[in-house]
């Protein structure tokens, strides 16, 4: 199964793909709601040992992605025409990336995640534990679409709701 | 064996089964006793309920027989329940996680902002790696598994104090899994000492407050708190009753104290607890539906939401209306001393992990684990044990190893060659109540730990007696200054001159006829007057035992 996640950039929307995960979290209780998440019909496997490989399968298999689902999740609010127009270019979108099923993983060693240009950084990225000021918080201030000094002025949403 | 643990502190419920005698009011708290364990043996439950799986039904705990055992109580005595908690600890690092901005508890709002931790375009985030250090702290203390690799994963989801959308969190790959804390019940809860486990602590960042204006349409951020550093632990499901859970956060918040890794205050947030809680009949495998709850400001609400959830459970099955037990997420409502529901159904939240970008590997290295464990200070358990070798009583060893600083005034006065229960007795006793008179912390006394030793030491001598003690005591803890200096600058030796006290007892007693009158026909409670007339001609400073000793043969001797 694969999720696609939007997400939202200040002038553009980046899409961006979660592959399934052959990970499996906590069992037993799974008390934490957010980890019982993972597809349970994933392998359970720990990583420490795992000869884990991503499945073969070929995307164009999966299932249409649920347009709607994905805008509500991102908040992005679109026409219907749009949920009509977007769904076959996400698809192509991801049949894109499905070209990466092709590669050939056997000799490559397994990594927790992909390389990026933090990595790419000299030396550790980290930092000191030393507290500096932003000089412009006022422009922060400034900035704000809606200020009820000395709050931030937000709608009300009482839930966590997804 | 499983452990029994209904505690029940029932008020009247109209929910109650049929008979009317049941709807008296009961305020009998039933009590059945937990497992007792010695140290040397101690599992955490997990590991016994794998090993319980090869034996029979589980023994059940005798309770003693009590006048009205009612239906719900004798139900909940075949029930388990079972409780996890997550908690959340503040770090008390000077900057935020992934940023520079300094974070203090009570600022001005909005005044400890940047773009990184306002979510503003561009920004990008940098780890404080004060927060690498205080994770594998807390870990090696809480004798996790450490990841070498780890990594930060964005948790997406939409709410008005998330200024980026997301939280940078950790999913699958945590810093740390698979530990313990052990702990001991106080003694007015039966005592006991616990191990539970630790399924994994990960490193995240908070998000900023929220505030709900009573009127309106609108509500009102605060984002100071923004990106300061939070470690999430998770616990095994062992707990089995409130005062277990409550005890387990007490264990957290000591230890991270003792870590100075956080200040773990329950009020100020700096230590948040959401606890899981669950029952099943007794000898079943799977767990019940378990019921989140919230709200939870202080130990003792946590006690005291867990039981009346478990009684508000087991009131369900009693009645045949365990479906009715969802998973939900519940609120502890402190002044009517109730949960209840937040909102009716909760699905799973699709929070859309995928691994941080922005942020590279967490890479430890053997070297860098094994110096932070070498800086680590002696923890709460280990300092309890050796607390319990040198004799000290249960009640001694909580009281002395709850508050690191007391520890440490406690050993360092030891390590002068101070009697251990003696010092033990004064700090329990003259010197807490200074501090709760004062509201001060052991810290900010004038007293030294050499100095109570030498106090202790001349008491011990003879030189002075207990009581000038008493008063010494309090001039060093209020001014500082030495025993020695003090007790020749009011002259304060214990007079122990046999012929002294004899030539003061003489004087007394030749001044007082008519208290010798009464003594020697009958009231010889006047001993006490007599003593105390020699105790202010000699300032104080008279021995007591001998004073004593030659009042008595001196008021019975003259017939």
């Amino acid at each position: 199964m694969v999720t696609g996640g939007l997400l939202l950039g200040r002038s553009f929307p980046l899409l961006l793909i979660h592959s399934n995960k052959t990970v499996k979290l906590t069992h037993g209780y799974g008390h934490c709601a957010s980890y019982s998440f993972l597809d349970e019909s994933d392998s359970p496997c720990r990583r420490q040992n795992s000869a884990a490989r991503f499945s073969a399968k070929t995307l164009t298999n999966e299932e249409a992605p649920d347009v709607r689902r994905l805008a509500q999740t991102a908040r992005i609010s679109l026409t219907e025409q749009e949920v009509e127009d977007f769904g076959p270019k996400i698809q192509q979108v991801i049949e894109w990336f499905g070209q990466l099923q092709g590669v050939d993983l056997n000799q490559v060693d397994l990594g927790i995640r992909a390389a990026t240009a933090a990595d790419a950084e000299e030396g550790v990225n980290l930092r000191d534990d030393v507290p500096v000021t932003f000089p412009k918080m006022d422009a922060i201030i400034e900035g704000l679409p809606s200020y009820d000094e000395p709050y931030v002025r937000v709608p009300k949403v009482l839930h966590k709701e997804d | 064996m499983a452990s029994t643990l209904f505690r029940n502190v029932i008020q009247a419920q109209p929910l109650f089964l049929n008979s009317s005698a049941l709807l008296r009011k009961m305020n009998g708290v039933l009590y059945c006793t937990m497992k007792s364990t010695s140290h040397s043996h101690t599992q955490t439950a997990t590991e016994e309920r794998q090993q319980q799986q090869q034996q029979k039904s589980p023994q059940k705990i005798k309770v003693p027989p009590q006048k009205q055992m009612n239906e719900v109580s004798r139900i909940g005595a075949d029930y388990e329940a079972v409780i996890g908690i997550e908690t959340h600890v503040q770090l008390s690092t000077l900057t935020k996680a992934f940023c520079s901005c300094p974070y203090s508890y009570g600022a001005q709002p909005n005044t400890c902002i940047c773009p990184v931790c306002m979510g503003l375009p561009g920004a990008l985030p940098v780890l404080n790696s004060k927060v690498i250090e205080c994770a594998v702290k807390l870990a090696l203390a809480l004798n996790c598994r450490l990841s070498f690799s780890s990594k930060f994963d964005r948790k997406q989801y939409f709410y008005p104090d998330l200024p980026k959308g997301y939280q940078i969190s950790q999913f699958d790959i945590p810093i740390a899994t698979g530990g313990s804390i052990d702990l001991d019940l106080p003694l007015e809860f039966g005592g006991g000492h616990r191990r539970f486990g630790i399924t994994r602590i990960h490193m995240e960042e908070d998000a900023g407050k929220l505030m709900h204006s009573g009127n309106g349409s609108y509500s009102q951020v605060d984002l100071n708190r923004a990106g300061v550093p939070l470690l999430e632990i998770v616990s095994e499901p062992d707990m089995r009753t409130g005062i277990e859970a409550s005890e387990y956060a007490a264990e957290l918040q000591r230890v991270v104290r003792y870590l100075g890794v956080s200040n773990g205050n329950m009020q100020e947030g700096s230590l948040r607890c959401d606890v899981n809680v669950s029952i099943r009949p007794i000898g079943q495998p799977e767990f019940g539906t378990k019921v989140e709850i919230k709200n939870l400001n202080s130990f003792s609400s946590i006690n005291r939401a867990i039981d009346f959830e478990i009684s508000r459970q087991v009131n369900l099955h009693s009645q045949g209306q365990q479906d009715s037990i969802v998973q939900e997420t519940r609120l502890w409502e402190e002044g009517a001393q109730k949960t209840v529901t937040m909102r009716k159904k909760e699905g799973l939240a699709d929070y859309r992990y995928f691994p941080e970008p922005d942020l590279p590997e967490v890479v430890l290295t053997k070297d860098y684990v094994d110096s932070v464990g070498k800086s680590l200070p002696e923890l709460p358990e280990a300092k309890r044990r050796r607390y319990e070798e040198m004799g000290l009583s249960m009640q001694d060893v909580l009281f002395l190893a709850n508050d690191i600083a007391v520890a440490d005034f406690f050993d360092a006065t030891i390590q002068k060659g101070a009697d251990v229960k003696l010092a033990a007795n004064w700090i329990m006793g003259d010197i807490a109540a200074y501090l709760k008179n004062e509201k001060l912390s052991i810290i900010d006394i004038k007293l030294v730990p050499h100095e109570l030793a030498e106090l202790i030491a001349s008491i011990k001598s003879g030189t002075i007696s207990g009581k000038i003690g008493k008063e010494i005591l309090f001039e060093l803890l209020a001014k500082g200054g030495t025993v020695k200096g003090l007790i020749e600058e009011k002259d304060l030796v214990q007079i122990t001159d046999l012929g002294d006290i004899e030539k003061m007892v003489d004087k007394v007693i030749a001044e007082n006829p008519k208290q010798l009158e009464q003594y020697r026909s009958g009231k010889t409670k006047l001993q006490g007057y007599f003593a105390g007339q020699v105790m202010k001609a000699s300032k104080g400073k008279a021995n007591p035992g001998i004073l004593n000793k030659l009042l008595v043969e001196k008021l019975n001797a003259k017939v």
